[in-house]
């Protein structure tokens, strides 16, 4: 598959949209899905891969090292997750613990996630989001994930152990509610 | 990170990778429609300099009826075929003693590449069984109403044999002779380390590569004694990439990826040109290293090794223009070298022609000129397989019948001498290579083939002809294909079996449930032959050890908090004197400081036990260490910028260097 993704990179990077269409055809899933729990909205996360996508292909000229393909694909997405909910989110920072257009239309009520996933992008920040996805990809070290996220390791160290106890609190709640009701 | 963490990480990661596997994405996002918008976007130059993003899911329906058509066209293309009276179909009409023509004058050269190049002009290209060549261009049925003309494919299609085979087949093959050399970013000759960095070039805020020289002896004052940069960062016309470095006796040379940008008249940016670059040093004294030669070949990268005194490098590129334009371009020191027809310097392969020329180049590192043995094989490009050892080139190609499906293997042997690479076998048979081939260093070919239900073995001598056979020895499903010094390990279903090739004529089978196989592959002094596999879903890690007596012993390494840094099996270091080998880990501890360590193992005892963890950087800032080197009882873990030095029997460090 390494040596695969290499040569349609390759190809890619000489103009071929089809070398391109091929990569994107191994992560496209994936990408939706990071941008559905990153951006908690389906019509963000559409947006966000969609753009991700152009930009990419745009760019991958830039793309010294084709094994990297996928980590350096992820990061135009993170970015194009972050200017969606931002977009989404006008006047508030992605920082802040804001609502996540749970009631709009495209909200999570609509997509179709495990119960985890919901869980996470309930109770979880954007910026928890971003740690924790690119955390359970496999492909980004913590210090990784700080030079994306441009700030310290340590802090991405914090917000993840922070962000993990509120998900098993969250899941383990929900699971005792679901057993409640059954009960019932 | 503790374990509470993990496991809500764990839980996390299994709900999200079943989510992303199930998950409906809306059709804007699908792969054809992104596809078309792609290309839409590469023939617009201004589409992407607006600087607003056209969203996919507000794309006008008359776009989404254009995209349903070309689909459908497509669609029609591939999948409705008419039968013509009077054209046989090629794959039937093989010429299986010609499989490779010798091209001698210049007229002769400008035919093939016409006959490649119209092959692809809306006609069809059909060998019959006379070696004649037919084209005919037809309109019929729908296609005629939407004006495009019908190419019924009648010539077999080449398959890469790199790809998997619908039996799943993955194969790999292992060097392990001291006189070979496949490309790695580290070397040790002894005294010095040879490593690739990449560096930061603060005048074009660009990366660039240089090979560091740092003086290993000894282990307690190891020294950067040099730095050469071996890409260049000036021009962002030119992306340039290194692969890979080898080093033999007084020479270093570093394999480069060159990507050549050139501007359109307009401003939009145009097809890019692919060459490869083989930088020579010599590095008789190390300490003060200095370039001797240059070598660029146009075309994408292929195949590098340096083997037998001789450095090969194959490309790939295609053909698209006639005559001189279409040949590859060799330039040595500066000059352009032509290559020439009269020389015998051009060759064709002869069935289902690709659109695409191989180019291969045999030099002496010490004299590398335009002399140099070079060949143009035409017709043959990408989807080709090619191996050097002993002074011969081997190349493999899959043919596919697109009727029926059947498959076909041919292989042709190219010999080198007298300052040329001339034609000196060919072979072929029905059905597949379950890899490349493995060749031995006395120069026979060993095969595993299929024939889609059972696997068997062949050896060819080196002017490919058939010395021994083993027929029908495994079932063909799920199969992967290691070789390994004088054996190969296939591994069929729950089974490996260990196949002997010592005598060409005769080929033995063990059997063992021992799981033996895969990339990361070691063959042991005593015959043992080690391998590892891993991590599965739990973080598990398998090391096993077959033996020379057909026994096995395994060990379970736990690496679900100790994650193995890389699957590379350059990675793995092995001692093939003492036993001891290793691999790189990364190890989490509970504040979430991850340490890049290499876990050493030792299997002197007949079993594999664990030796210790030797920790290169207890808080790494991305760059962990991957390439390890034992070497007289100390071990020398390095990493893009840092190696470390490690007493193995006192597992304790003993001195460590930044470059």
């Amino acid at each position: 598959m390494g040596s695969e993704i290499t040569e349609l990179v390759r190809k890619a990077q000489g103009g071929n949209a089809d070398a391109f269409g091929r990569l994107y055809s191994i992560y496209y899933k994936e990408m939706y899905s990071y941008a559905c729990c990153v951006t908690g909205n389906a019509f963000a996360a559409e947006d966000a891969v969609s753009e991700a996508v152009c930009s990419a292909f745009k760019d991958i000229k830039a793309l010294r090292k084709p094994e990297s393909f996928k980590g350096w694909l992820f990061r135009i997405l993170n970015a194009a997750c972050r200017r969606q909910f931002n977009e989404l989110h006008a006047n508030l920072e992605l920082n802040d613990e804001v609502d996540l257009g749970r009631n709009t239309d495209g909200g999570i009520s609509n997509l179709d996630l495990s119960m985890e996933l919901q869980a996470a992008i309930k109770i979880l920040t954007p910026e928890e989001r971003q740690i924790v996805f690119l955390k359970i990809m496999g492909e980004y070290k913590s210090r990784e994930i700080a030079d994306i996220l441009e700030m310290p390791g340590a802090t991405v160290r914090s917000k993840l152990a922070r962000a993990l106890a509120k998900l098993k609190t969250e899941i383990e709640e929900n699971r005792k509610g679901g057993e409640d009701r059954e009960t019932q | 990170m503790k374990r509470s963490e993990l496991d809500t990480l764990m839980q996390l990661k299994s709900a999200y990778e079943k989510d992303a596997e199930n998950i409906k994405v809306p059709e804007s996002l699908s792969v054809d429609r992104i596809t078309e918008k792609l290309k839409q976007t590469s023939v617009d130059p201004d589409a992407g300099k607006a600087g607003t993003i056209i969203r996919i899911r507000r794309i006008t329906a008359v776009a989404a009826a254009l995209v349903f058509v070309t689909v459908l066209t497509v669609f029609i293309r591939n999948n409705i075929r008419v039968n013509t009276a009077g054209v046989k179909n090629a794959f039937e009409g093989f010429e299986l003693n010609k499989l490779v023509k010798n091209i001698k004058t210049d007229s002769e050269l400008q035919n093939i590449i016409n006959e490649i190049l119209s092959s692809d002009k809306g006609g069809k290209t059909s060998t019959s069984a006379k070696g004649a060549t037919e084209q005919s261009t037809e309109k019929t049925g729908l296609l005629s109403i939407l004006g495009d003309e019908k190419t019924t494919e009648e010539t077999a299609k080449v398959e890469n044999v790199k790809a998997t085979d619908n039996d799943s087949m993955i194969a790999q093959a292992v060097n392990s002779g001291q006189v070979d050399c496949l490309a790695d970013t580290v070397h040790c000759s002894g005294k010095y380390i040879y490593t690739v960095s990449e560096e930061y070039d603060e005048r074009s805020g660009r990366n660039y590569s240089a090979v560091n020289i740092i003086r290993s002896s000894p282990p307690d004052d190891m020294f950067p004694v040099a730095k050469i940069p071996v890409t260049d960062s000036s021009s962002s016309d030119v992306i340039e990439n290194c692969r890979g470095i080898y080093v033999n006796g007084g020479t270093l040379i570093a394999l480069v990826e060159r990507s050549r940008y050139a501007m359109s008249g307009d401003g939009s940016e145009e097809a890019v040109k692919s060459s490869t670059v083989a930088v020579y040093f010599d590095i008789s004294d190390p300490e003060q290293p200095a370039q001797t030669s240059v070598c660029e070949q146009e075309g994408t990268l292929m195949y590098a090794k340096l083997t037998g005194g001789k450095f090969y490098v194959a490309t790939s590129k295609s053909i698209s223009s006639e005559g001189a334009a279409s040949a590859p371009t060799l330039t040595v020191n500066g000059s352009q070298v032509q290559l020439r027809a009269d020389k015998g310097e051009y060759t064709a392969a002869q069935n289902a022609k690709e659109k695409a020329v191989l180019f291969i180049t045999a030099a002496t590192p010490g004299k590398v000129d335009a002399n140099m043995p070079k060949l143009a094989l035409l017709g043959c490009g990408s989807k080709a397989d090619v191996s050097a050892m002993n002074n011969t080139v081997y190349i493999t190609r899959l043919f596919v019948s697109p009727d029926t499906g059947e498959k076909k293997t041919e292989i042709y042997s190219f010999t080198v001498k007298d300052g040329a690479i001339s034609q000196s076998g060919t072979y072929s048979f029905d059905g597949t290579i379950v890899s490349g081939p493995g060749i031995s260093e006395q120069g026979y070919i060993r095969l595993i083939t299929s024939d889609g239900s059972t696997l068997s073995a062949c050896v060819l001598t080196s002017g490919l002809k058939l010395t021994g056979e083993n027929r029908d020895f495994a079932p063909a499903e799920n199969v992967t294909v290691t070789y390994i010094g004088s054996k190969a390990c296939v591994s069929a279903q729950d089974k490996t079996y260990i196949l002997d090739f010592t005598n060409p004529s005769s080929i033995t089978a063990a059997e063992t449930t021992v799981f033996v196989g895969g990339s990361r592959i070691r063959q042991l002094k005593d015959g043992s032959i080690l391998s590892v596999s891993g991590p599965d879903s739990a973080g598990k890690v398998t090391l096993s050890l077959f033996r020379s007596d057909n026994t096995g012993s395994v060990y379970i390494f736990d690496a679900s908090q100790t994650a193995l840094a890389q699957s590379d099996s350059r990675a793995i270091v092995c001692d093939e004197k003492t036993g001891i080998f290793g691999l790189p880990v990364i190890i989490h501890d509970e504040n979430g400081n991850e340490a890049s360590a290499y876990a050493l193992f030792d299997t002197s005892g007949g079993d594999i036990n664990p030796v210790g963890i030797y920790t290169h950087d207890e808080n790494f800032v991305g760059n962990a260490a991957v390439r390890a080197v034992c070497s007289g009882g100390i071990l020398y873990t390095v990493s893009n910028e840092k190696v470390s030095a490690f007493s193995i029997s006192g597992k304790e460090t003993i001195g460590t260097v930044t470059f």
